[in-house]
């Protein structure tokens, strides 16, 4: 859930709602209290398409309501909860994680550690998910994380993904590919032919 | 244009066959191949420091053709081609095919093991950078060997500068040549064809069943060219010291003194090995010991006058030692990996070695066996026994081996003493030729014994699958990962970066951008951009960029020279210095300045609101290009960084010529 009482599809279908009256469809995910004023993450124009062997792009919004500079989360395994106001988005592709930690989904790298979201500003990062090579559909458990006073707080935003064509260079990847292999798999059967159809050597 | 690229082999042709008179049809083709690539790079090289590259590329191809046509009425004997064994041709065939493949393949996946610095680097020969400087840290001179860098970047002149496209061929070409020099030179030199497919097998196959497998495995970044290279040597020194020539001696000392700026750990081996060959080969035979004794002397110090003038690491090292100076002038005070200059010091103090991470460890250690093959375990009964022999040719690898154990085993490379582990493939490389030759020995003294022939065929058998299986096995699954996700190797160079493999490493509209600003930068300017990423630990994304631009980049920082924290094997390099940070928080043009900075690649999302309202304002920065969109990757946007002092401008508090922390 992203929303209390709001389930994504809901969300995703005001998002377009929104953008067909050329309003920027802005998904609230986290709207913290403002006396804490954590950070505030959404997901803008989720994508329904993608295509296949390659990536597609997530648009986040990064609110910083707070009155320090806002830093992503240290994600290392090993790294101590934030005490301080941060945040981290992570995903994972076809299945949701068993537990939610950052072992268990791929980190995305949204801001650099050394830069920030001043105070009163808001980022917008895109996030790049590669897609399978095989199949129609795909599904990915986008996770925007925030964290603070000590623990972490995750929210999910599924994205159900239709699969198309692969790009024009994930094509010429494949076709020149098997084209060698092909090549390859033929010398060396055309090689090894020639050489056991030569009579045998004089015992040396 | 690319027709030229024949020349080379021609050129390889004729010296194989007038001047070495080499007969043996098999032979001729790999040692054409090696030759007509050892003398491009030799001529190139040498025209080099006066001309820029494509003159120099020309100059050679013309030079080359001219002593092929005047060499070409030189008698030359008629090639005689030994019969091939249905398993010797099988063997040979099916190793040579997928050394080319699985080194073509791997290259579509990966591009390179060290894809900085070597891409970056091939990218700025192409624009007459020479001597190298590092590319992440121009101010700094990049010493070290640089000879299969500047090949491909010269090749790919005549192939419309797509130099990674001729590095994949190159490449896999190389690999599939040393399989056939290795294999009939050591048939030609021990005269057994068991000998000769017992040492290919396990130095290709069954070389080092623990850390990185075998030769066959062993193609990245410089490996082709040395190991070429290295059979070409051996090859050449040993035909020289057999029947003394002058012409022999000649090109065995060219090619010996290109081996320096080729690799300089196994350059350094071969200058010890090779005297002491001679030695052995003086005391067992009393025939032309004088002629020889001379050959020999003549080739090493001819080769090494030359090494000390033409470039890499013994010319720095005579320039060091000749002006005085522990290093070159030019060089700050920064860490030696930025440098790549040696410092090394002997004796060590202790018998030992270095692993990558940092870990010391003992010659008498299992660690030992593990990092350099279990053959390494027979060669000390090896080396003598070859010698008794008289099998030189497994000898010399079999000293080359020993050289290239004992020497990081006493000589403290400072630095880069955790690279020892280049010396320790070699000394595994030799240890499992003298091992196959032993064998091989040992099976054709029992072939003529029905009574142990069987048992002995069996043993061999098992010998050769304990030790070969694992380069087997993995070659086969490297071979089944092509088949199946074939949509991860990409021929194009500009299809594969920051897809396939890199996809987490950086974008595809950082690349986009880099290629929109080749033909805008010109030679010796600087590109200052904020493409990077934290996660990207071997800096892919920042040498696509500088790679496909053909630029320097600036704004990179370094880890403190000395700082207790960083272990050695630890990466020195950090994305961003401080000032570079400072400019993408407050966009202060002081710092384009500082850095030195022609160009801004500049990812405008990733720019707090007080950087582009900077970056906006700034007379100083004209908007070039801007292009992408959400759907590709974003938006990029290419300025040019106006010359002359910004208003305002204050004094540089650091010299610009230290890299930053």
């Amino acid at each position: 859930m992203m929303c209390p009482g709001l389930s994504p599809t809901i969300l995703r279908v005001a998002a377009a709602v929104l953008g067909l009256v050329g309003v920027s469809p802005a998904i609230p995910v986290l709207a913290a209290p403002a006396a804490s004023a954590p950070p505030e993450l959404s997901v803008i124009d989720p994508p329904s398409e993608a295509p296949t062997a390659a990536s597609f792009y997530v648009r986040v919004q990064i609110a910083n309501r707070g009155t320090e500079p806002l830093h992503a989360c240290d994600t290392s395994e090993g790294a101590p909860p934030p005490e301080t106001a941060c945040f981290a988005v992570a995903y994972r592709r076809d299945k949701r994680p068993p537990r939610l930690a950052f072992s268990r989904v791929e980190v995305a790298p949204v801001l650099a550690r050394s830069l920030f979201v001043p105070p009163g500003e808001t980022m917008e990062r895109l996030v790049r998910i590669p897609t399978a090579s095989r199949g129609t559909e795909q599904s990915v458990y986008l996770y925007l994380v925030t964290g603070g006073g000590g623990r972490f707080e995750w929210k999910e935003a599924p994205l159900q993904l239709r699969l198309g064509a692969p790009p024009a260079q994930v094509r010429r990847a494949i076709w020149s590919t098997r084209s060698l292999l092909a090549v390859y798999l033929a010398l060396l059967a055309l090689g090894i032919w020639w050489s056991v159809r030569r009579p045998p050597l004089a015992a040396s | 244009m690319f027709a030229l690229s024949l020349i080379p082999l021609l050129f390889g042709y004729v010296l194989a066959t007038r001047v070495i008179g080499e007969r043996e049809g098999h032979l001729r083709l790999p040692l054409s191949y090696a030759l007509g690539l050892c003398g491009f790079l030799f001529g190139v090289n040498a025209l080099l420091h006066a001309f820029p590259l494509r003159s120099a590329v020309l100059a050679t191809l013309g030079l080359m053709a001219a002593t092929a046509a005047a060499l070409w009425p030189l008698p030359s004997s008629r090639a005689v081609w030994p019969r091939l064994g249905r398993l010797e041709a099988a063997v040979v065939i099916t190793l040579a095919l997928t050394a080319f493949f699985r080194a073509l393949f791997w290259q579509m996946e990966y591009s390179d093991d060290d894809f900085f610095p070597h891409a970056p680097l091939m990218a700025l020969y192409l624009r007459d950078v020479f001597p190298p400087r590092n590319p992440f840290y121009p101010d700094q001179p990049y010493l070290g060997h640089y000879g299969r860098d500047l090949t491909i970047s010269a090749l790919s002149v005549l192939w419309g500068d797509r130099f990674f496209a001729v590095q994949y061929v190159v490449t896999a070409a190389n690999h599939l040549m040393t399989v056939l020099l290795a294999y009939f030179a050591s048939r030609r030199f021990l005269r057994s064809r068991r000998q000769a497919l017992l040492v290919v097998a396990l130095v290709f196959l069954g070389l080092n069943p623990y850390l990185r497998r075998s030769l066959l495995d062993v193609f990245a970044n410089n490996n082709t060219f040395v190991y070429l290279f290295l059979f070409l040597n051996c090859y050449l020194f040993l035909a020289a010291l057999r029947l003394p020539r002058p012409g022999v001696a000649i090109v065995s000392a060219l090619s010996l003194a290109t081996y320096s700026i080729v690799y300089t750990t196994h350059h350094g081996v071969l200058i010890v090995a090779f005297p002491l060959l001679v030695l052995a080969v003086l005391i067992r035979s009393r025939r032309l010991r004088a002629l020889r004794l001379a050959t020999a002397a003549a080739i090493l110090i001819g080769s090494l006058a030359i090494s000390f003038v033409h470039g890499g690491t013994l010319t720095d090292v005579g320039h060091r030692y000749l002006s005085g100076s522990a290093r070159p002038s030019s060089i700050s005070a920064g860490p030696e990996l930025v440098t790549q200059q040696v410092n090394p010091s002997f004796p060590k103090g202790r018998l030992g070695f270095t692993a990558f991470d940092g870990t010391p460890y003992s010659l008498f250690s299992i660690r030992f066996v593990q990092d350099t093959g279990l053959a390494v375990i027979v060669l000390p009964l090896a080396l003598p026994l070859l010698l008794i022999a008289r099998r030189y040719w497994a000898a010399l690898l079999a000293l080359i081996g020993a050289a290239a154990i004992v020497i990081p085993a006493t000589v403290d490379f400072g630095a880069y003493e955790n690279d020892t582990y280049r010396f320790l493939f070699l000394g595994g490389l030799g240890s499992a030729a003298a091992l196959g030759s032993v064998v091989g020995m040992a099976l054709d003294r029992l072939a003529s014994s029905p009574r142990f022939w069987a048992g002995a065929r069996a043993a061999t058998a098992v010998l050769l699958v304990v030790l070969c299986w694992g380069t087997v096995a993995g070659t086969g699954w490297a071979l089944s990962d092509v088949a199946r996700r074939p949509d991860r190797y990409f021929l194009r160079a500009a299809d594969w970066a920051c897809n396939g493999i890199h996809q987490a490493d950086c974008d595809p509209a950082d690349a986009r951008a880099a290629e929109a600003l080749r033909p805008l930068v010109a030679r010796d300017q600087r590109v200052f951009t904020n493409a990077y990423r934290e996660g990207d630990l071997d800096f892919i994304g920042l040498t696509v960029i500088s790679s496909l631009s053909r630029a320097y980049l600036t704004g990179l920082g370094t880890v403190a020279p000395g700082d207790p924290g960083v272990k050695i094997g630890d990466q020195y390099k950090r994305p961003a210095s401080p000032r570079a940070l400072a400019f993408w928080t407050t966009g202060a043009p002081d710092v384009l300045d500082e850095l030195k900075a022609d160009w801004l690649l500049v990812d405008p999302s990733r720019l707090s609101e007080a950087a582009r309202k900077a970056l906006s304002t700034n007379p100083r920065l004209r908007l070039v290009f801007r292009g992408g969109q959400i759907s590709s990757g974003g938006v990029r946007e290419i300025y040019r960084v106006e010359a002359g002092p910004s208003p305002g401008r204050k004094t540089t508090r650091l010299d610009p010529a230290l890299p930053e922390r």
